[in-house]
């Protein structure tokens, strides 16, 4: 494969087209043809500019990922979030470890608290009805040890249920923000390993 | 307006906005927590007020009257210097848990978990010359049979592990838990009519056993792994469920199984058509019997 600024160039936009708006996309060429202009006025050559540069596919893959957490970062979306993270994974095999298995921890934590709040907030009105059933001396409906304390405890498990859902939306929109540092300290990690390397 | 909306978080916006006549989002979550603690601190005092809410650390605590485990009722049947026993217990519907251990001047020790009064059992001791009878009987269920189906009702029965006993249990549906290898048993007598049975001989050091145990539906477990007593006559009827029997692998046992519809698998036994027999098994010595009819579920022999 020929080392030249051109294939480099068609690299980087065959890779990045769809994912980043033209504009962007076209500066971020603009910017790599200006690298290699200046650096062979200088004299050196295309393929000691594409060594310095790193693997075009590398360089193209920590773009689109850090394009991505700045898109999920600006638009706060399941969807964005979740691109965000799967391109974090291309970065490297140990990220299924510090990225993934977090990742699907966390929406797992959020998604049994959310269904928890939904159970309360359901239950809570059913068994009120059940209470008042049973203050009216219906057996079938004697759920409660005392359907008095039934009707206060069915009030406060809806509101408690309430509470865990509104509880879980300020979790979740917590831990975006929290994901979104981590990822970028991620691909600072990583980006700055590869450098070094 | 619209134009002020940030496009990063649409949601958290219109949240953030409610505002119904003053009532901010702050507000509400504020009202909400007010709520549910006053709501709770008034529900479970009213229980705590009226001694509905068990207060012992080996109960749960529940405001609802089925997962409830009550406060429980022990009732205590002197030997009286009884040579022998007869126990009978019949239980409807439920969980039934026997074993021994019992107080040393007692024929049995019953504790019973039930919140329906109607289902706290009747025991009655009576004597026959030198045997001591007694009969523990559900008084049976009316009405709330819908509800009462899941109520707890759970019986922990002691047995003496002094004198020889007749020992005979019958439970409509449930759990059977029986817990017999301490005990000195002459017969014994088990019918559950839906539901798990346990039976556990391992270890028995009593005399002989004449063994009569029907389940209709359900699993069973019968362990008579380490039977050290004497010579053991056991009839097994399974209708439909799995059943696991185990044996002493230096037992001189001999098994006739009469299987339904279900696979019979043996281990560490020899097989002779319907006939399974222990490894060394001889004819002229005493011989433990089991016989086996199964209707429907697998049959598993092993011998430990």
């Amino acid at each position: 494969m020929l080392q030249n600024e051109q294939e480099f160039i068609r690299i980087i936009r065959s890779r990045l087209e769809g994912t980043l708006p033209k504009d962007e996309l076209d500066d971020i060429i603009s910017d790599y043809s200006e690298h290699f202009m200046i650096g062979k006025a200088n004299g050196r050559t295309d393929e000691e500019l594409w060594s310095s540069l790193g693997s075009p596919e590398d360089v193209a893959r920590e773009i689109r990922v850090m394009h991505l957490v700045k898109k999920a970062e600006d638009v706060r979306s399941c969807r964005n979030i979740f691109h965000a993270v799967v391109a974090t994974l291309g970065l490297g095999l140990f990220n299924l470890v510090f990225v993934l298995v977090p990742f699907i921890l966390l929406v797992m934590m959020l998604l049994f608290v959310f269904i928890m709040g939904v159970l309360f907030t359901v239950l809570g009105p059913v068994t009120f009805v059940y209470s008042v059933l049973q203050l009216l001396g219906i057996p079938s409906f004697a759920i409660w040890l005392s359907p008095l304390a039934g009707l206060f405890i069915s009030i406060g498990m809806t509101t408690f249920g309430l509470l865990m859902i509104i509880g879980d939306y300020y979790l979740a929109r917590f831990f975006y923000h929290a994901g979104i540092q981590y990822l970028k300290w991620n691909i600072s990690v990583i980006t700055g390993t590869e450098r070094s390397a | 307006m619209n134009s002020q909306k940030p496009d990063n978080d649409r949601l958290a916006y219109h949240v953030g906005r409610i505002n119904l006549s003053g009532l901010t989002m702050t507000k509400v979550i504020l009202w909400l927590v007010a709520l549910t603690i006053v709501s709770f601190v008034i529900g479970f005092g009213l229980l705590a007020f009226s001694g509905e809410l068990p207060s012992s650390p080996e109960n749960t605590a529940s405001p609802f009257s089925q997962t409830a485990r009550l406060t429980p009722n022990t009732t205590t049947v002197p030997l009286d210097g009884a040579t022998s026993g007869s126990i009978t217990i019949r239980m409807g519907a439920g969980e039934v848990t026997l074993r021994g251990n019992a107080p040393s001047t007692a024929l049995i020790e019953a504790t019973v978990f039930s919140k329906e009064p109607e289902w706290q059992p009747a025991i009655l001791a009576s004597r026959n010359g030198t045997e001591k009878i007694v009969t523990m009987t559900e008084k049976g269920h009316n009405g709330k049979e819908w509800f009462a189906v899941d109520s707890p009702n759970s019986w922990d029965v002691r047995i003496t592990e002094i004198i020889p006993l007749n020992l005979s249990v019958e439970v409509g549906a449930g759990e059977t838990s029986l817990e017999l290898g301490s005990l000195n048993l002459a017969s014994l007598a088990v019918n559950n009519g839906a539901g798990d049975t346990k039976i556990d001989l391992s270890h028995y050091r009593g005399g002989p056993l004449q063994a009569q145990i029907n389940n209709g539906i359900g699993d069973m477990k019968i362990d008579f792994g380490d039977y050290r007593g004497g010579q053991l006559q056991a009839q097994i009827h399974n209708g439909i469920g799995d059943l696991t029997v185990r044996i002493d692998k230096t037992s001189n046992t001999r098994i006739t199984v009469h299987g339904g519809v279900g696979d019979v698998s043996a281990e560490g036994i020899a097989k002779n058509n319907e006939i399974y027999t222990t490894a060394g098994f001889n004819p002229a010595l005493p011989v433990s019997e089991i016989a086996i009819s199964q209707g429907v579920g697998s049959i598993h022999l092993e011998a430990v």
